[in-house]
């Protein structure tokens, strides 16, 4: 094999890298697991206690003020729900954009696909996805007749790489620019922040008549896979379509513009960092 | 045959930067709009070098510090990417830059063994399959699941270099690896280096240890401020640079550009007079001289320092360290630190120094470390004592001892 050094990288070039080295990928994954939870006391029970907690907050708030009476589930599991796919998004987002920083002394001594950091940080933050669910699951249990376990184990599946989409787009993107503009770690919360209150989590879709609101809700690239997890828990409940794709459609933009900038920044990383 | 390197006319330039911190956005803008667009903000680490290196060559590459050793390894294993010119690789390369790369002190011995393995392109499963030898060589069986943490530096440092001994790609590029562990490792760890230079591989090595180059590389190339100025047999090149006219640098000035990382920077060092001038020819054993750091801090850094002198013979062999604590920095401008070597302390011979300043509060930091900054030649004084019954004076010091006779 023969290769030229300070060449132009395709993209195929970009993905093909991530396949050949995917067990660093996952060793990484693996490591930054275990970092994770080394220390802590309750490990895991912190992932599912974070939107449990959210969850109490948004219930007293706005349990009373909002109308739910379309769906066939209590205003606590329809918060909740919008919850886990948002803090799996969130989670990865916001690991993702630090993860070429935080290991900028590895990246200057060593070799290897820099889009393998972003990727793994998104991966871990849907391991912590799965743990939420189980939580989502138990819930469930104590409204029957809304479970349906093959309904709800398909849905889930999809609103997973639905959401797993835009947070690898956003993971990329940011990542990239942050090893240039630090500026990048006070933009990403606040954007993360807008995000949930522009997404379909603490209300429902169906209730918002203003049309600029609407749109930006189908645009939102999470809102395809919050509604696909509300139907996880519905049985009755029909996702709109359109929602679906026009959402999906926007995380593909982001992905593309992710992947660009990453590639064009990738050659001066480790002379910036 | 076609080289496995082939390297041309290869420029690397480097921005300097004037102001702690990495850029934001603001001052993008800035430069956006500003015609005062640097060019002479910039320097060349590497200016035009060429060469061709041919599968299972052993190459060593030397030079002083900041002649552009570091950048050019780090293009070669693709960390970072040149200016100009180009570089092509036929073969699976990979580069040891760092004893140990992250290696992270929350994880045991063996979470980090796989980690550090895959990072330099082991499989899971040739690290199980060499996992009983790594370990054994290291010799830390014991700890293996205890976390790194509680390893002292030099158990990480020689489970570091176990990974790195089974390491297999065609190319190998390392760095100054072999100076590490104790005395007993060190001899384990050159025999191990010694096999791996010998299975034929392309292995391409810098150091300024000259007796290790000397002994395991073949090929030699000598950088000078960024350029390649001489490539050829390593005793040849060897010659060029320590031969008839020996050189010796009794002066350092700072020349590389301010790291983001910079805290504190050496501007100066130089061997010394008694008034300050510099020492370019020999020292005589019998007089006293100073060494001189002229140091300035970068951003703002309060806290008590520890200046560090490391006097190494020119193979590398360490004679001693030297450390003065409690240095506080002025805030603006520079510091000079000066340190007196007594007379009839060295015997005569060449010798290397190190410099560095550390400080151990609030945390522990290494402000820098230059290792091969000075360098000088020791000659006894003819009117000295030249000889004694056995000859000349032999080892490396020769101290003036008090004999009381009864």
């Amino acid at each position: 094999m023969e290769y030229k050094i300070g060449q132009k990288k395709s993209f195929s070039l970009l993905f093909k890298e991530l396949w050949v080295r995917r067990e660093l990928f996952w060793i990484f994954a693996w490591r930054d697991l275990k970092l994770k939870y080394r220390q802590t006391v309750i490990g895991f029970a912190w992932v599912v206690l974070q939107p449990l907690l959210m969850m109490l907050i948004f219930t007293a708030v706005f349990a009373s003020r909002i109308d739910t009476s379309d769906s066939e589930i209590p205003y606590y599991i329809f918060v909740f729900t919008g919850l886990i796919i948002y803090n799996a998004f969130s989670g990865g987002v916001s690991n993702g954009s630090n993860s070429l920083v935080l290991h900028g002394s590895i990246i200057k001594k060593n070799y290897f696909p820099r889009i393998i950091l972003p990727f793994s940080s998104v991966f871990i933050s849907f391991v912590d996805f799965l743990a939420s669910l189980s939580i989502l699951l138990v819930m469930m249990i104590f409204s029957p007749e809304h479970l349906h376990l093959f309904h709800f184990m398909g849905y889930s599946l999809l609103a997973f790489f639905l959401a797993a989409i835009p947070s690898v787009g956003f993971s990329v993107f940011f990542s990239g620019l942050n090893v240039r503009y630090r500026d990048v770690n006070f933009i990403y919360p606040f954007f993360l922040q807008i995000m949930l209150f522009v997404s379909p989590i603490i209300y429902p879709i169906q209730t918002v008549d203003d049309p600029v609101l609407l749109m930006l809700l189908k645009l939102n690239p999470i809102s395809g896979a919050i509604e696909l997890q509300k139907a996880a828990v519905q049985i009755s409940y029909i996702p709109d379509m359109e929602i679906i794709w026009m959402s999906l459609g926007s995380a593909l933009v982001v992905c593309f513009l992710g992947f660009f900038t990453f590639n064009k920044l990738e050659k001066s990383f480790a002379d910036v960092i | 045959m076609k080289p496995i390197i082939e390297v041309q006319n290869l420029f690397k330039e480097y921005k300097y930067r004037t102001n702690r911190g990495n850029t934001n956005l603001r001052e993008e803008f800035h430069g956006l709009f500003s015609k005062r667009k640097g060019s002479k903000d910039t320097f060349f680490a590497l200016r035009d070098v060429s060469f061709d290196i041919f599968p299972g060559e052993s190459v060593g590459i030397i030079g002083n510090n900041g002649a552009g050793k570091s950048t050019l390894l780090k293009i070669l294993s693709n960390i970072t990417m040149p200016t100009k010119g180009s570089v092509t690789i036929r073969g699976s390369i990979n580069s040891i830059l760092e004893v140990g790369t992250g290696f992270h002190p929350e994880l045991t011995g063996r979470e980090n063994v796989f980690f550090n393995g895959a990072l330099h392109g082991l499989s899971r499963k040739e690290i199980k399959q060499n996992f009983d030898e790594i370990v054994d060589f290291s010799g830390v069986e014991k700890f293996l699941d205890t976390p790194l943490k509680h390893y002292s530096s030099g158990m990480q440092v020689r489970l570091a270099f176990s990974i790195l001994s089974h390491i297999q790609s065609d190319v190998l590029i390392t760095d100054e690896v072999l100076a590490v562990g104790d005395a007993a490792f060190q001899q384990k760890s050159k025999q191990k280096m010694e096999e791996v230079f010998k299975q034929g591989r392309t292995i391409i090595f810098v150091s300024h240890n000259q007796s290790a180059i000397s002994s395991l590389t073949e090929r030699c190339l000598l950088l000078e401020g960024g350029e390649l100025m001489a490539d050829g047999k390593t005793q040849d090149v060897m010659k060029t640079r320590f031969g008839s006219e020996t050189r010796f640098t009794p002066h350092f000035i700072n020349e590389s550009p301010i790291r983001s990382e910079d805290i504190v920077r050496l501007e100066e060092a130089k061997i010394t007079d008694a008034k300050g001038q510099v020492l370019h020819g020999d020292i005589f054993v019998n007089q006293s001289f100073f060494v001189e750091m002229t140091v300035a801090p970068v951003m703002k850094f309060n806290f008590p320092m520890e200046a560090v002198l490391r006097f190494k013979t020119h193979e590398s062999h360490l004679l001693f360290n030297a450390t003065k604590k409690g240095i506080i920095l002025k805030e603006n401008g520079q510091t000079k630190i000066r340190c007196e070597i007594p007379a009839n302390l060295l015997n005569q011979g060449q010798f290397v120094l190190g410099l560095g300043l550390v400080s151990s509060s609030p945390v522990k930091t290494e402000l820098f470390l230059h290792n091969y900054c000075l360098s000088f030649s020791a000659k006894i004084h003819p009117e000295d004592e030249l000889f004694t019954f056995y000859g000349e004076y032999t080892g490396v010091i020769r101290p003036k001892l008090n004999w009381t006779i009864e």
